[in-house]
Parts: C-alpha cells; structure tokens; sequence
C-alpha cells in the first residue's frame, strides 16, 4: 500500500522535474556560426511548403520552389548537404532563434520589429506588393473602396491587418490560396488581397476571366531571408550571396522558371549588380 | 465524527465526474430505444454505409471538379492518385502519434487515477486537481503550450537528443489522454461493488494486492470501451497538430492544395482526408459497441 | 497478558458506534467462547452487520473494546491483517471475485496472504469444496454458480484461511428459499465440528436448532438474549415479544 503511492508520488515527481528542466533549459539558443555549420556539414534551411512558387511540395513530397532553389545554392556553396524544414509564418522566427534552423528564406517579409529579433541579411532578396483580385463588375478603384466589404485574406499574412485597420475591410482569413480563391468564386467574400505577383499569374488563367486587380500595388515590401542574431559571419557570407543572385540574374532565372513574371524589384536589383 | 476506516475504499471524492465507465452505455442505449419509439422509426447508427456515402461524396465531388475544372486539365482522380503517397505517409505519421499518445497517456494515466483514490488526501487531491486541470483544458491549447514550452533538443551532458515537432505534439495531446484515463480508471474503481473490498479485506489482502489482484483486473473490462472511445476521438484530434506545423495528414492536405492551385480540388482533397479517418476509426468504434453490449449482458 | 481458550473468543464491551449523526451500536456487550455458536438476532437497522464488521476492523468503533483472543481489535497498533487471517468471514451478498474460477477464489487468499504451497493450498481447496459438496464445480466461475452455490464457495473460500472464528452476516437473505437449506446444513456442520460462529440471522428455526446462545438486537443496543429454548419459549422483554409474534 505504501509503496504503491511512494511510487505514484515519485513517478509525478520525476514527470514535474523533467518538465521543469525542459521549461528552464530551452535547448541551446545560440546562433549557429558558419563553423558549426560546416563541422556537422548539413545546412538546416527553414522554408515555406504551401506557397507556391516559393516553396510547395512536389508529388514526392518534397518541397521545391524559387526559395528551396536558393537554400541549395547556399548549401552547394558551403559544401554541405541541404536539409528543408518545412515553417508557416507562426513558428519561422522561433524555429531561428531556438537554432532549430540555422536559415530562414521563407517569404518573410522585413520588417523593423522582426529586425530585432532575427538578423535580416541585406541587401533583400526579393520583393512583392500587395494588390487585390477582385470580380470586373464590383469596380474598385480606390483601396478605401474596400471599407466594410469582406475581402479574402491568408491566415498570417502581414497585410491583413493593414487592409483591414487602414482602408476598414472585413478581412476573412483562410488556410491557404485554394480556400481563399474557392471562397472568392463562391461570393463570400469579394476581393482576395495578396501578393501581387500571384494574382498577376493567377488572373492569365481563363477561368479567372471575369476578374480583374483593379487597384495600384501598394507596400512594396522587400522580403528578407535571416539568420539567427549574432551569427555575424554567416550574415556576412549570405549578403555576399544575395548580391550574387542579383548579380547573376538567378533570381530572375528561377521566377522565369516557376511562371512568374519577373518583378520589378528583381530586374532593378540586377541592373544594380550587374556591373559589380 | 465517523474516522474514514483506514483501509476502505474512499467513496466520497470531490467532482465526481462519473464517466460513462458501464451502466450509463445501457442507460444511453436505454435512452435510444426511447426515442426511437417516440419518433416510431430508427434513429441513424453509425454504419459502414456511411463510409460508401463519403466514398460517394469523394467520387461526385471529383466528378463535379472535374466537370467545373473544363477539359485540358488534369483528371481530379489522377491528381489525387498522384498525391496519393504524400497524403498517405502524412496519414501514418497522424496515426502513429496517436498510438504513442494514447500509450504514455494510459500509462500515465493509469497511475494518475490509482492516486486518485489514494488514501493519502495530499495525492488525492494533487491528483485530483491534475486530472481537472488536463481533463478540462481546450487540445489545442495543451498543444499550443507544448509545443513552444518543450525545447527543440535536449542536451544531458554531451548527448543532443532532438525533440521534433511531432514528439512535442505527441507529448501536448497525450495530457488530455492521461486525464481522460484518469478518470476511466478511477470511475472505473469507483464502479466496482464495495462488496468486493470488504470480502478481500476480510481475507487480509493488503490495499495492493486488492487492487492489483481483486479490484484492478475486474475494472478491464468496464474500462475497454471508454478507452477504446477516447483512442478514436485522439485520432481524429490528432489533426490539431498541423495548427502546429507537423506535417501530418491535414497539413499535407493543405501543401497539395497549395502545390495544385486547383480550388476545385478543395472538396474531392478532404473528402480523402474524412474517408481515410472514417476508413480507420469506423472498425474501432463498432468493435467499441460490440464490446459495450457483450459486458453488459454478462454482468 | 496471553489469552487462554478459557476466556472469551470474541468480547465486545461496551462497543458504540456511530455513522454520521445516526448512532448504531449504543453500548453493546457480547461474548462468544470458543467452540460456541451464538445468533444475532432483530429487525433490520438494528446494527447487526455493523457490529460484524466492527469486530474483523473493517469499521472502527467510537467507544468501548473489542477483543479476539485477547487482543484488542481497535488498537492503533494492532496488526489488522493479523487479525483477519484468525476472523472469517461470509457476506449476504456472497462477494465471491467474479474473475476467478471457483478453485482460485478459495486458493487466492492463503497463497497471496499466507505464502502458503500452492500445491498444498490447491489439497485445501479441493478438500473444502467438497466439504461443501461442490465438487466438480472447481472451475465454475461465479457467474455459473447459482445462489446457494456461491455462497457455499465463499464459505470454503473463509475457511481456507483457517479461522478461529467464523462471522456470517445474514448469508441466506439473498437466496432463494430451495437453496437456503443447502447453505444451512454447511454452516450446521461447522457449528457441529466445533468452529466458533457468530451469525447474524432471520431464520428463526435455524437460529433454534444451532444456536449456544441467542441474542436480540433492536435499535443499537441488546435488549435480551438466552438459550434458544428460554428465548424462544419465554422472551420477558415486549420488543422482543413483539417481533417473534410478527416472524413466528
């Protein structure tokens, strides 16, 4: 009798301390440098898989895309194999920040507040705006059109908030593209805000006809791929990289791979390196 | 002042939640009877005609895709062929996290519910209070708190031992599952007639030996189908982990649509994902039923 | 102080109980020698299986002593389990364990509990249900058995452990009237070989031919008690008068 309950209080003893020590030894937050990359000669790159053409899966399962596509440059240039962590935009910082992944190339957008927490290379690596698509016959022309309509949106992206408290839109999030633009199509909503070079694709697609991005592009924001604070080094090596891909066209080689048409940012980035 | 006898089971807890550990099965079944004579025809039971009926639902709805989709495009039953494998490996990862949840979370459980009626207040009540405080906590939230609680990796002396992110949410859902059996074992004990405790007590078994030999095996039974029931409903709460980031079924589900860019494969896409769920917990829910009616005509 | 067989078996001085504000057993006194049958009889509530199980410990009295061969039964320090192996005892509900064979819920005890050869218990065990004339049903499991045959098992299931004493708590008000006789003539035969029983009992006709002595409860205190001749022929108190006109 005794000892069932001295084994019962020692076995929830031993479940709360292991719980304590995890709760105050959160794996080890230091940065990864370029050394330890290359001592344990595999490069962990967190990337997105539902975004294409960015990062998606193929019918694999793997995840291939513009930004998997980098990561391996990167990784062909350190010489170390590649491995690809699939994040969504909730956990990408914390996976860098717990050394999870030691890169992030995740369509980040940069921003000052996430500057302070993980370390942005520059110069950017890409750039997107946003826009909305919307049916011919709603007619916007203005953002502010948009004020006390429901309009599409993807859970987490940056641009919610913005379309929503500055122009007074009734954003309706969802999963992913498929939901937001089978809700378009089923008038729950009637204007899907997103990335402008998506739409610009989506809208060459026929079955799109009746639909139009009625309004200009706005926060042309650059993209920012990361690595953890501190990891001063391997930053140094990822700027010099990035300005490679401009410099090389690579960025605007793999958005005509993917059927995107090249973005401005990309062709003046290039015009800027070219001669460099 | 009646002293509680030292060594008789404790009949009043604080909350008692009784679970549906035996009676209350005939009572809902009782209950069904009643209502079907009311209604003067069968309610719906779960069937394996329903499972034709989303297969049906999967079929229509590809046919319908296909039909919105126009010619030129790829058929909606090949693409889904083609995806077939990354869902199906996302299925078993949805499934072995369930097995390891409901494992530690029996185990744990298990000990959780004998402290429950522990003669010593101070582990009654600690035990009592962790069984609430998991048995009523919202899943996801539990999986929420594991999963940015629990590090990525270990490190005990030189030894890295990496903590994925499906282990964090195996570990996030097995709390709700150890109180949940928590109270299955202690409704469980609870169920068994005093009768047998005074017997075995008048035999001098000590308190372990009753339990372990006369109360614990007697409870087996009673505890099989509630278990059984909360394996499935795991099962199914498994597909919380992909709010989490593990690539398990739903999440993939969500890449393949994303990699497709084809709204009209939304429906036929998850209705694979309903079909395979239904394909794997309609066997365990009719075992469940079947086992619920055999106990009750034999006690 | 070493009990001899001279003094008392079983001595209940003064025993009160109460369970919550309703008291039970309010002062009760009774001894039982060994090698005697005593019957406890009165309506229901009166706190007959109450005292029962105050004298194996399975409750705690509030005032007054218990003895078993000299030892006190509510003594903190008294070894519980010590003095169930020396007390048997046999419940209305028969309370057999539902999972085990016949065979094994008479062998359970005196291997687990007493360590005893499982060889020689298994000897015991055969030699007890025959005792009880259930051979041939030592693999019967409880569900099996009827009544009378169930309670027959939890009889030889008690005295697997050898008691010195044996306590049966009203052991046929569950059964049915065919199967009553069957369970009477075991315990008649134990009274007979000597064992010392203390029953608690409607059968009044039982209680007549077995009994030592018959006592008579009635709302927690011991109102008369004799041999069963004087008790039966000349009961002086009217309560008692009472409810033999009403069972007779």
């Amino acid at each position: 009798m005794n000892k069932l309950i001295r084994s019962a209080v020692l076995g929830t003893t031993a479940a709360l301390a292991l719980a304590l020590v995890a709760s105050v030894a959160p794996g080890t937050a230091t940065a990864t440098t370029l050394k330890e990359v290359k001592d344990k000669g595999t490069l962990v790159v967190g990337v997105k898989a539902d975004y294409k053409p960015y990062g998606f899966l193929d019918s694999d399962g793997k995840i291939v895309g513009i930004e998997p596509t980098l990561a391996a440059d990167v990784a062909k240039k350190l010489g170390v194999k590649l491995e690809l962590v699939p994040v969504v935009s909730s956990n990408r910082m914390q996976f860098l920040e717990q050394g999870k992944i030691d890169l992030m190339i995740a369509t980040m957008t940069d921003t000052p507040e996430r500057e302070k927490v993980v370390e942005i290379v520059k110069p950017n690596y890409y750039s997107s705006g946003t826009n909305v698509m919307a049916p011919k016959k709603a007619k916007f022309k203005e953002w502010t059109d948009l004020k006390g309509v429901p309009v599409c949106g993807i859970q987490g992206a940056f641009y919610n908030r913005k379309t929503q408290e500055q122009f007074g839109a009734d954003i309706v999030a969802f999963k992913g593209t498929a939901e937001a633009l089978t809700a378009l199509k089923q008038g729950r909503c009637v204007a899907f805000v997103y990335d402008d070079s998506f739409l610009i694709s989506k809208l060459g697609d026929p079955e799109w006809a009746d639909y139009d991005m009625p309004l200009k592009t706005i926060d042309d924001a650059p993209w920012g791929l990361a690595v953890a604070k501190g990891a001063d080094k391997f930053a140094a090596f990822m700027s010099d990289m990035i300005k490679d891909w401009h410099k090389t066209g690579r960025i605007l080689e793999l958005e005509t791979k993917y059927g995107v048409k090249n973005t401005p940012f990309a062709l003046e980035m290039h015009e800027k390196y070219k001669g460099s | 002042m009646s002293r509680r006898p030292r060594n008789r089971p404790p009949v009043d807890l604080a909350g008692t939640t009784d679970l549906p550990v035996l009676l209350p099965a005939a009572d809902s079944l009782a209950r069904r009877a009643a209502r079907e004579r009311e209604l003067g025809a069968a309610l719906p039971r779960l069937d394996w005609r329903h499972g034709l009926v989303l297969l049906a639902v999967l079929l229509v709805s590809a046919g319908v895709a296909q039909a919105q989709a126009g010619a030129g495009r790829e058929p909606v039953l090949e693409v889904l062929l083609r995806w077939m494998p990354v869902l199906l490996r996302g299925f078993l990862f949805n499934i072995v996290i369930s097995f390891l949840a409901m494992a530690v979370g029996t185990l744990i459980g298990t000990w959780l519910g004998l402290m429950q009626i522990s003669l010593l207040p101070p582990v009654r009540v600690g035990s009592w209070f962790v069984t609430q405080f998991f048995r009523n906590a919202p899943w996801l939230v539990l999986l929420f708190y594991c999963m940015f609680l629990l590090p990525f990796e270990f490190r005990i002396g030189g030894l890295v031992i990496p903590f994925p992110d499906w282990i964090k949410a195996t570990i996030g859902l097995s709390l709700p599952v150890l109180a949940n059996v928590s109270e299955i074992v202690r409704g469980a004990v609870n169920s068994i007639p005093s009768g047998q405790w005074e017997a075995s007590e008048s035999l001098a078994f000590n308190r372990r030996q009753i339990l372990w030999m006369i109360i614990l095996p007697q409870c087996v039974k009673r505890m099989l189908p509630p278990w059984m029931n909360l394996y499935a409903i795991l099962t199914m709460a498994t597909v919380l982990a992909s709010i989490v980031g593990v690539s398990e079924m739903m999440t993939q589900a969500g890449r393949v649509l994303a990699a497709e860019d084809r709204p009209d494969l939304l429906i036929p896409i998850y209705s694979f994902v309903l079909l395979c769920f239904f394909v794997y917990c309609y066997p365990i829910a009719r075992w469940t039923v079947a086992l619920e009616r055999r106990f009750q005509v034999k006690l | 102080m070493a009990w001899t067989p001279d003094q008392p078996l079983v001595s209940c001085k003064d025993v009160h109980k109460s369970f919550g504000a309703v008291e039970v057993l309010k002062g009760v006194s009774l001894d039982v020698a060994q090698g005697e049958t005593i019957c406890i009889i009165g309506p229901s509530g009166s706190g007959k299986s109450t005292l029962l199980r105050c004298i194996n410990a399975l409750v705690p009295i509030d005032r007054g002593s218990i003895t078993v061969e000299g030892q006190e039964v509510h003594d903190p320090k008294l070894d519980k389990l010590a003095l169930r192996r020396k007390v048997g005892m046999v419940f209305q509900q028969y309370n057999l364990f539902p999972h085990k064979s016949a065979l094994q819920n008479v062998m359970m005890a005196p291997v687990t509990v007493l360590k005893q050869d499982r060889k020689e218990v298994e000897e015991r065990a055969y030699r007890l249900l025959k005792k009880v004339r259930l051979s041939g049903k030592e693999q019967a499991y409880p569900g099996e058995l009827s009544g009378g045959q169930q309670q027959r098992v939890a009889i030889a299931r008690s005295l697997a452990m050898n008691p010195d004493v044996m306590l049966f708590d009203e052991v046929t008000a569950a059964l049915d009237p065919e199967t009553v006789k069957e369970v009477l003539v075991t315990i008649r035969e134990l009274a007979e070989e000597g064992m010392t029983c203390l029953l608690v009992t409607h059968e009044m006709g039982f209680a007549r031919e077995v009994a030592d002595q018959i006592y008579f409860t009635d709302r927690g205190v011991i109102v008369e008690q004799g041999s069963p001749k004087e008790f039966f022929a000349n009961a002086k108190d009217p309560r008692t008068q009472e409810f033999l006109s009403q069972i007779l």
